[in-house]
């Protein structure tokens, strides 16, 4: 199960993503990520404090979003990775290629 | 404890990826898994599982994957995951390009990465028709323990 709430707050929308992001999943990730960008989004800030597993499908969905808003000159911003999927972006050296964050604010602050 | 393999046989297709991780949540919960390790437990079936699902039979053809498990003893689990596709071992994948930038990284490529780092034994072979793809992991407890 995976749940998504997204609030706009201005200079980018923040989404909170909690649950798991499997093979089944993961695709409402990506649909939502994708609808902000079509309204126009360019900065999207996930906190994952409440994520607690993503596989590889997951992590592609991610990947995805963020090289849909490099040409635009956005962002993807990852904030509360921890545990299990903390380990998944070190062990795929994904986490080198995703702005990372302690929180929410600090994501913002640095937009 | 024992080493006798619990077993299911499911069609190889996404929609039975909550059937997997219920089975195996079974063998967790025996193998006195936490959190964590349960997690990084469902990974390892998932990545298997999928691989399955999406290469192992011809498009419009339904296969099955059959699954199994045992605990040899409290924090290790042992599960197996065979298919009757055609001969393939994924274990003979290359590892990602890690140098890529994020617009060169491809999108796939990354679940067997994780299977390899993840589990503690990995064994492959082609038995009696079908392919067999066999790990064993070993909780984080139990691996300080064995220093």
């Amino acid at each position: 199960m995976l749940e998504i709430q997204a609030n706009d707050v201005g200079k980018a929308v923040v989404l909170h993503v909690a649950g798991r992001m499997d093979a089944e999943t993961s695709v409402e990730f990506e649909t939502t990520c994708e609808g902000w960008i079509n309204r126009g989004a360019k900065h999207l800030v996930v906190d994952l404090a409440d994520l607690q597993y993503v596989s590889s499908m997951g992590l592609s969905k991610f990947l995805s979003v963020a090289k849909a808003l490099q040409p635009k000159s956005g962002s993807l911003s990852l904030c509360h990775l921890q545990a299990v999927p903390r380990q998944v972006f070190e062990m795929t050296r994904l986490i080198q290629l995703f702005p990372v964050f302690d929180n929410v604010e600090a994501a913002l602050a640095s937009l | 404890m024992d080493t006798d393999f619990r077993r299911i046989n499911l069609p190889a297709r996404l929609d039975q990826l909550g059937a997997c991780f219920a089975f195996l949540h079974q063998g967790s919960q025996l193998a006195q898994f936490g959190v964590e390790d349960a997690a990084r437990l469902d990974l390892l079936l998932e990545e298997l599982f999928m691989n399955v699902a999406r290469h192992a039979y011809p498009a419009g053809c339904e296969g099955s994957v059959e699954l199994s498990w045992a605990v040899p003893k409290p924090g290790e689990l042992l599960v197996q995951i065979s298919d009757w596709g055609s001969p393939f071992n994924p274990l003979d994948s290359s590892p990602p390009d890690y140098s890529r930038s994020l617009a060169d990284r491809p999108l796939g490529g990354m679940g067997i990465h994780l299977v390899k780092t993840l589990a503690d034994s990995l064994e492959y072979e082609w038995k009696e028709g079908r392919n067999l793809l066999s790990f064993r992991y070993l909780a984080a407890r139990a691996q300080d323990a064995a220093g």
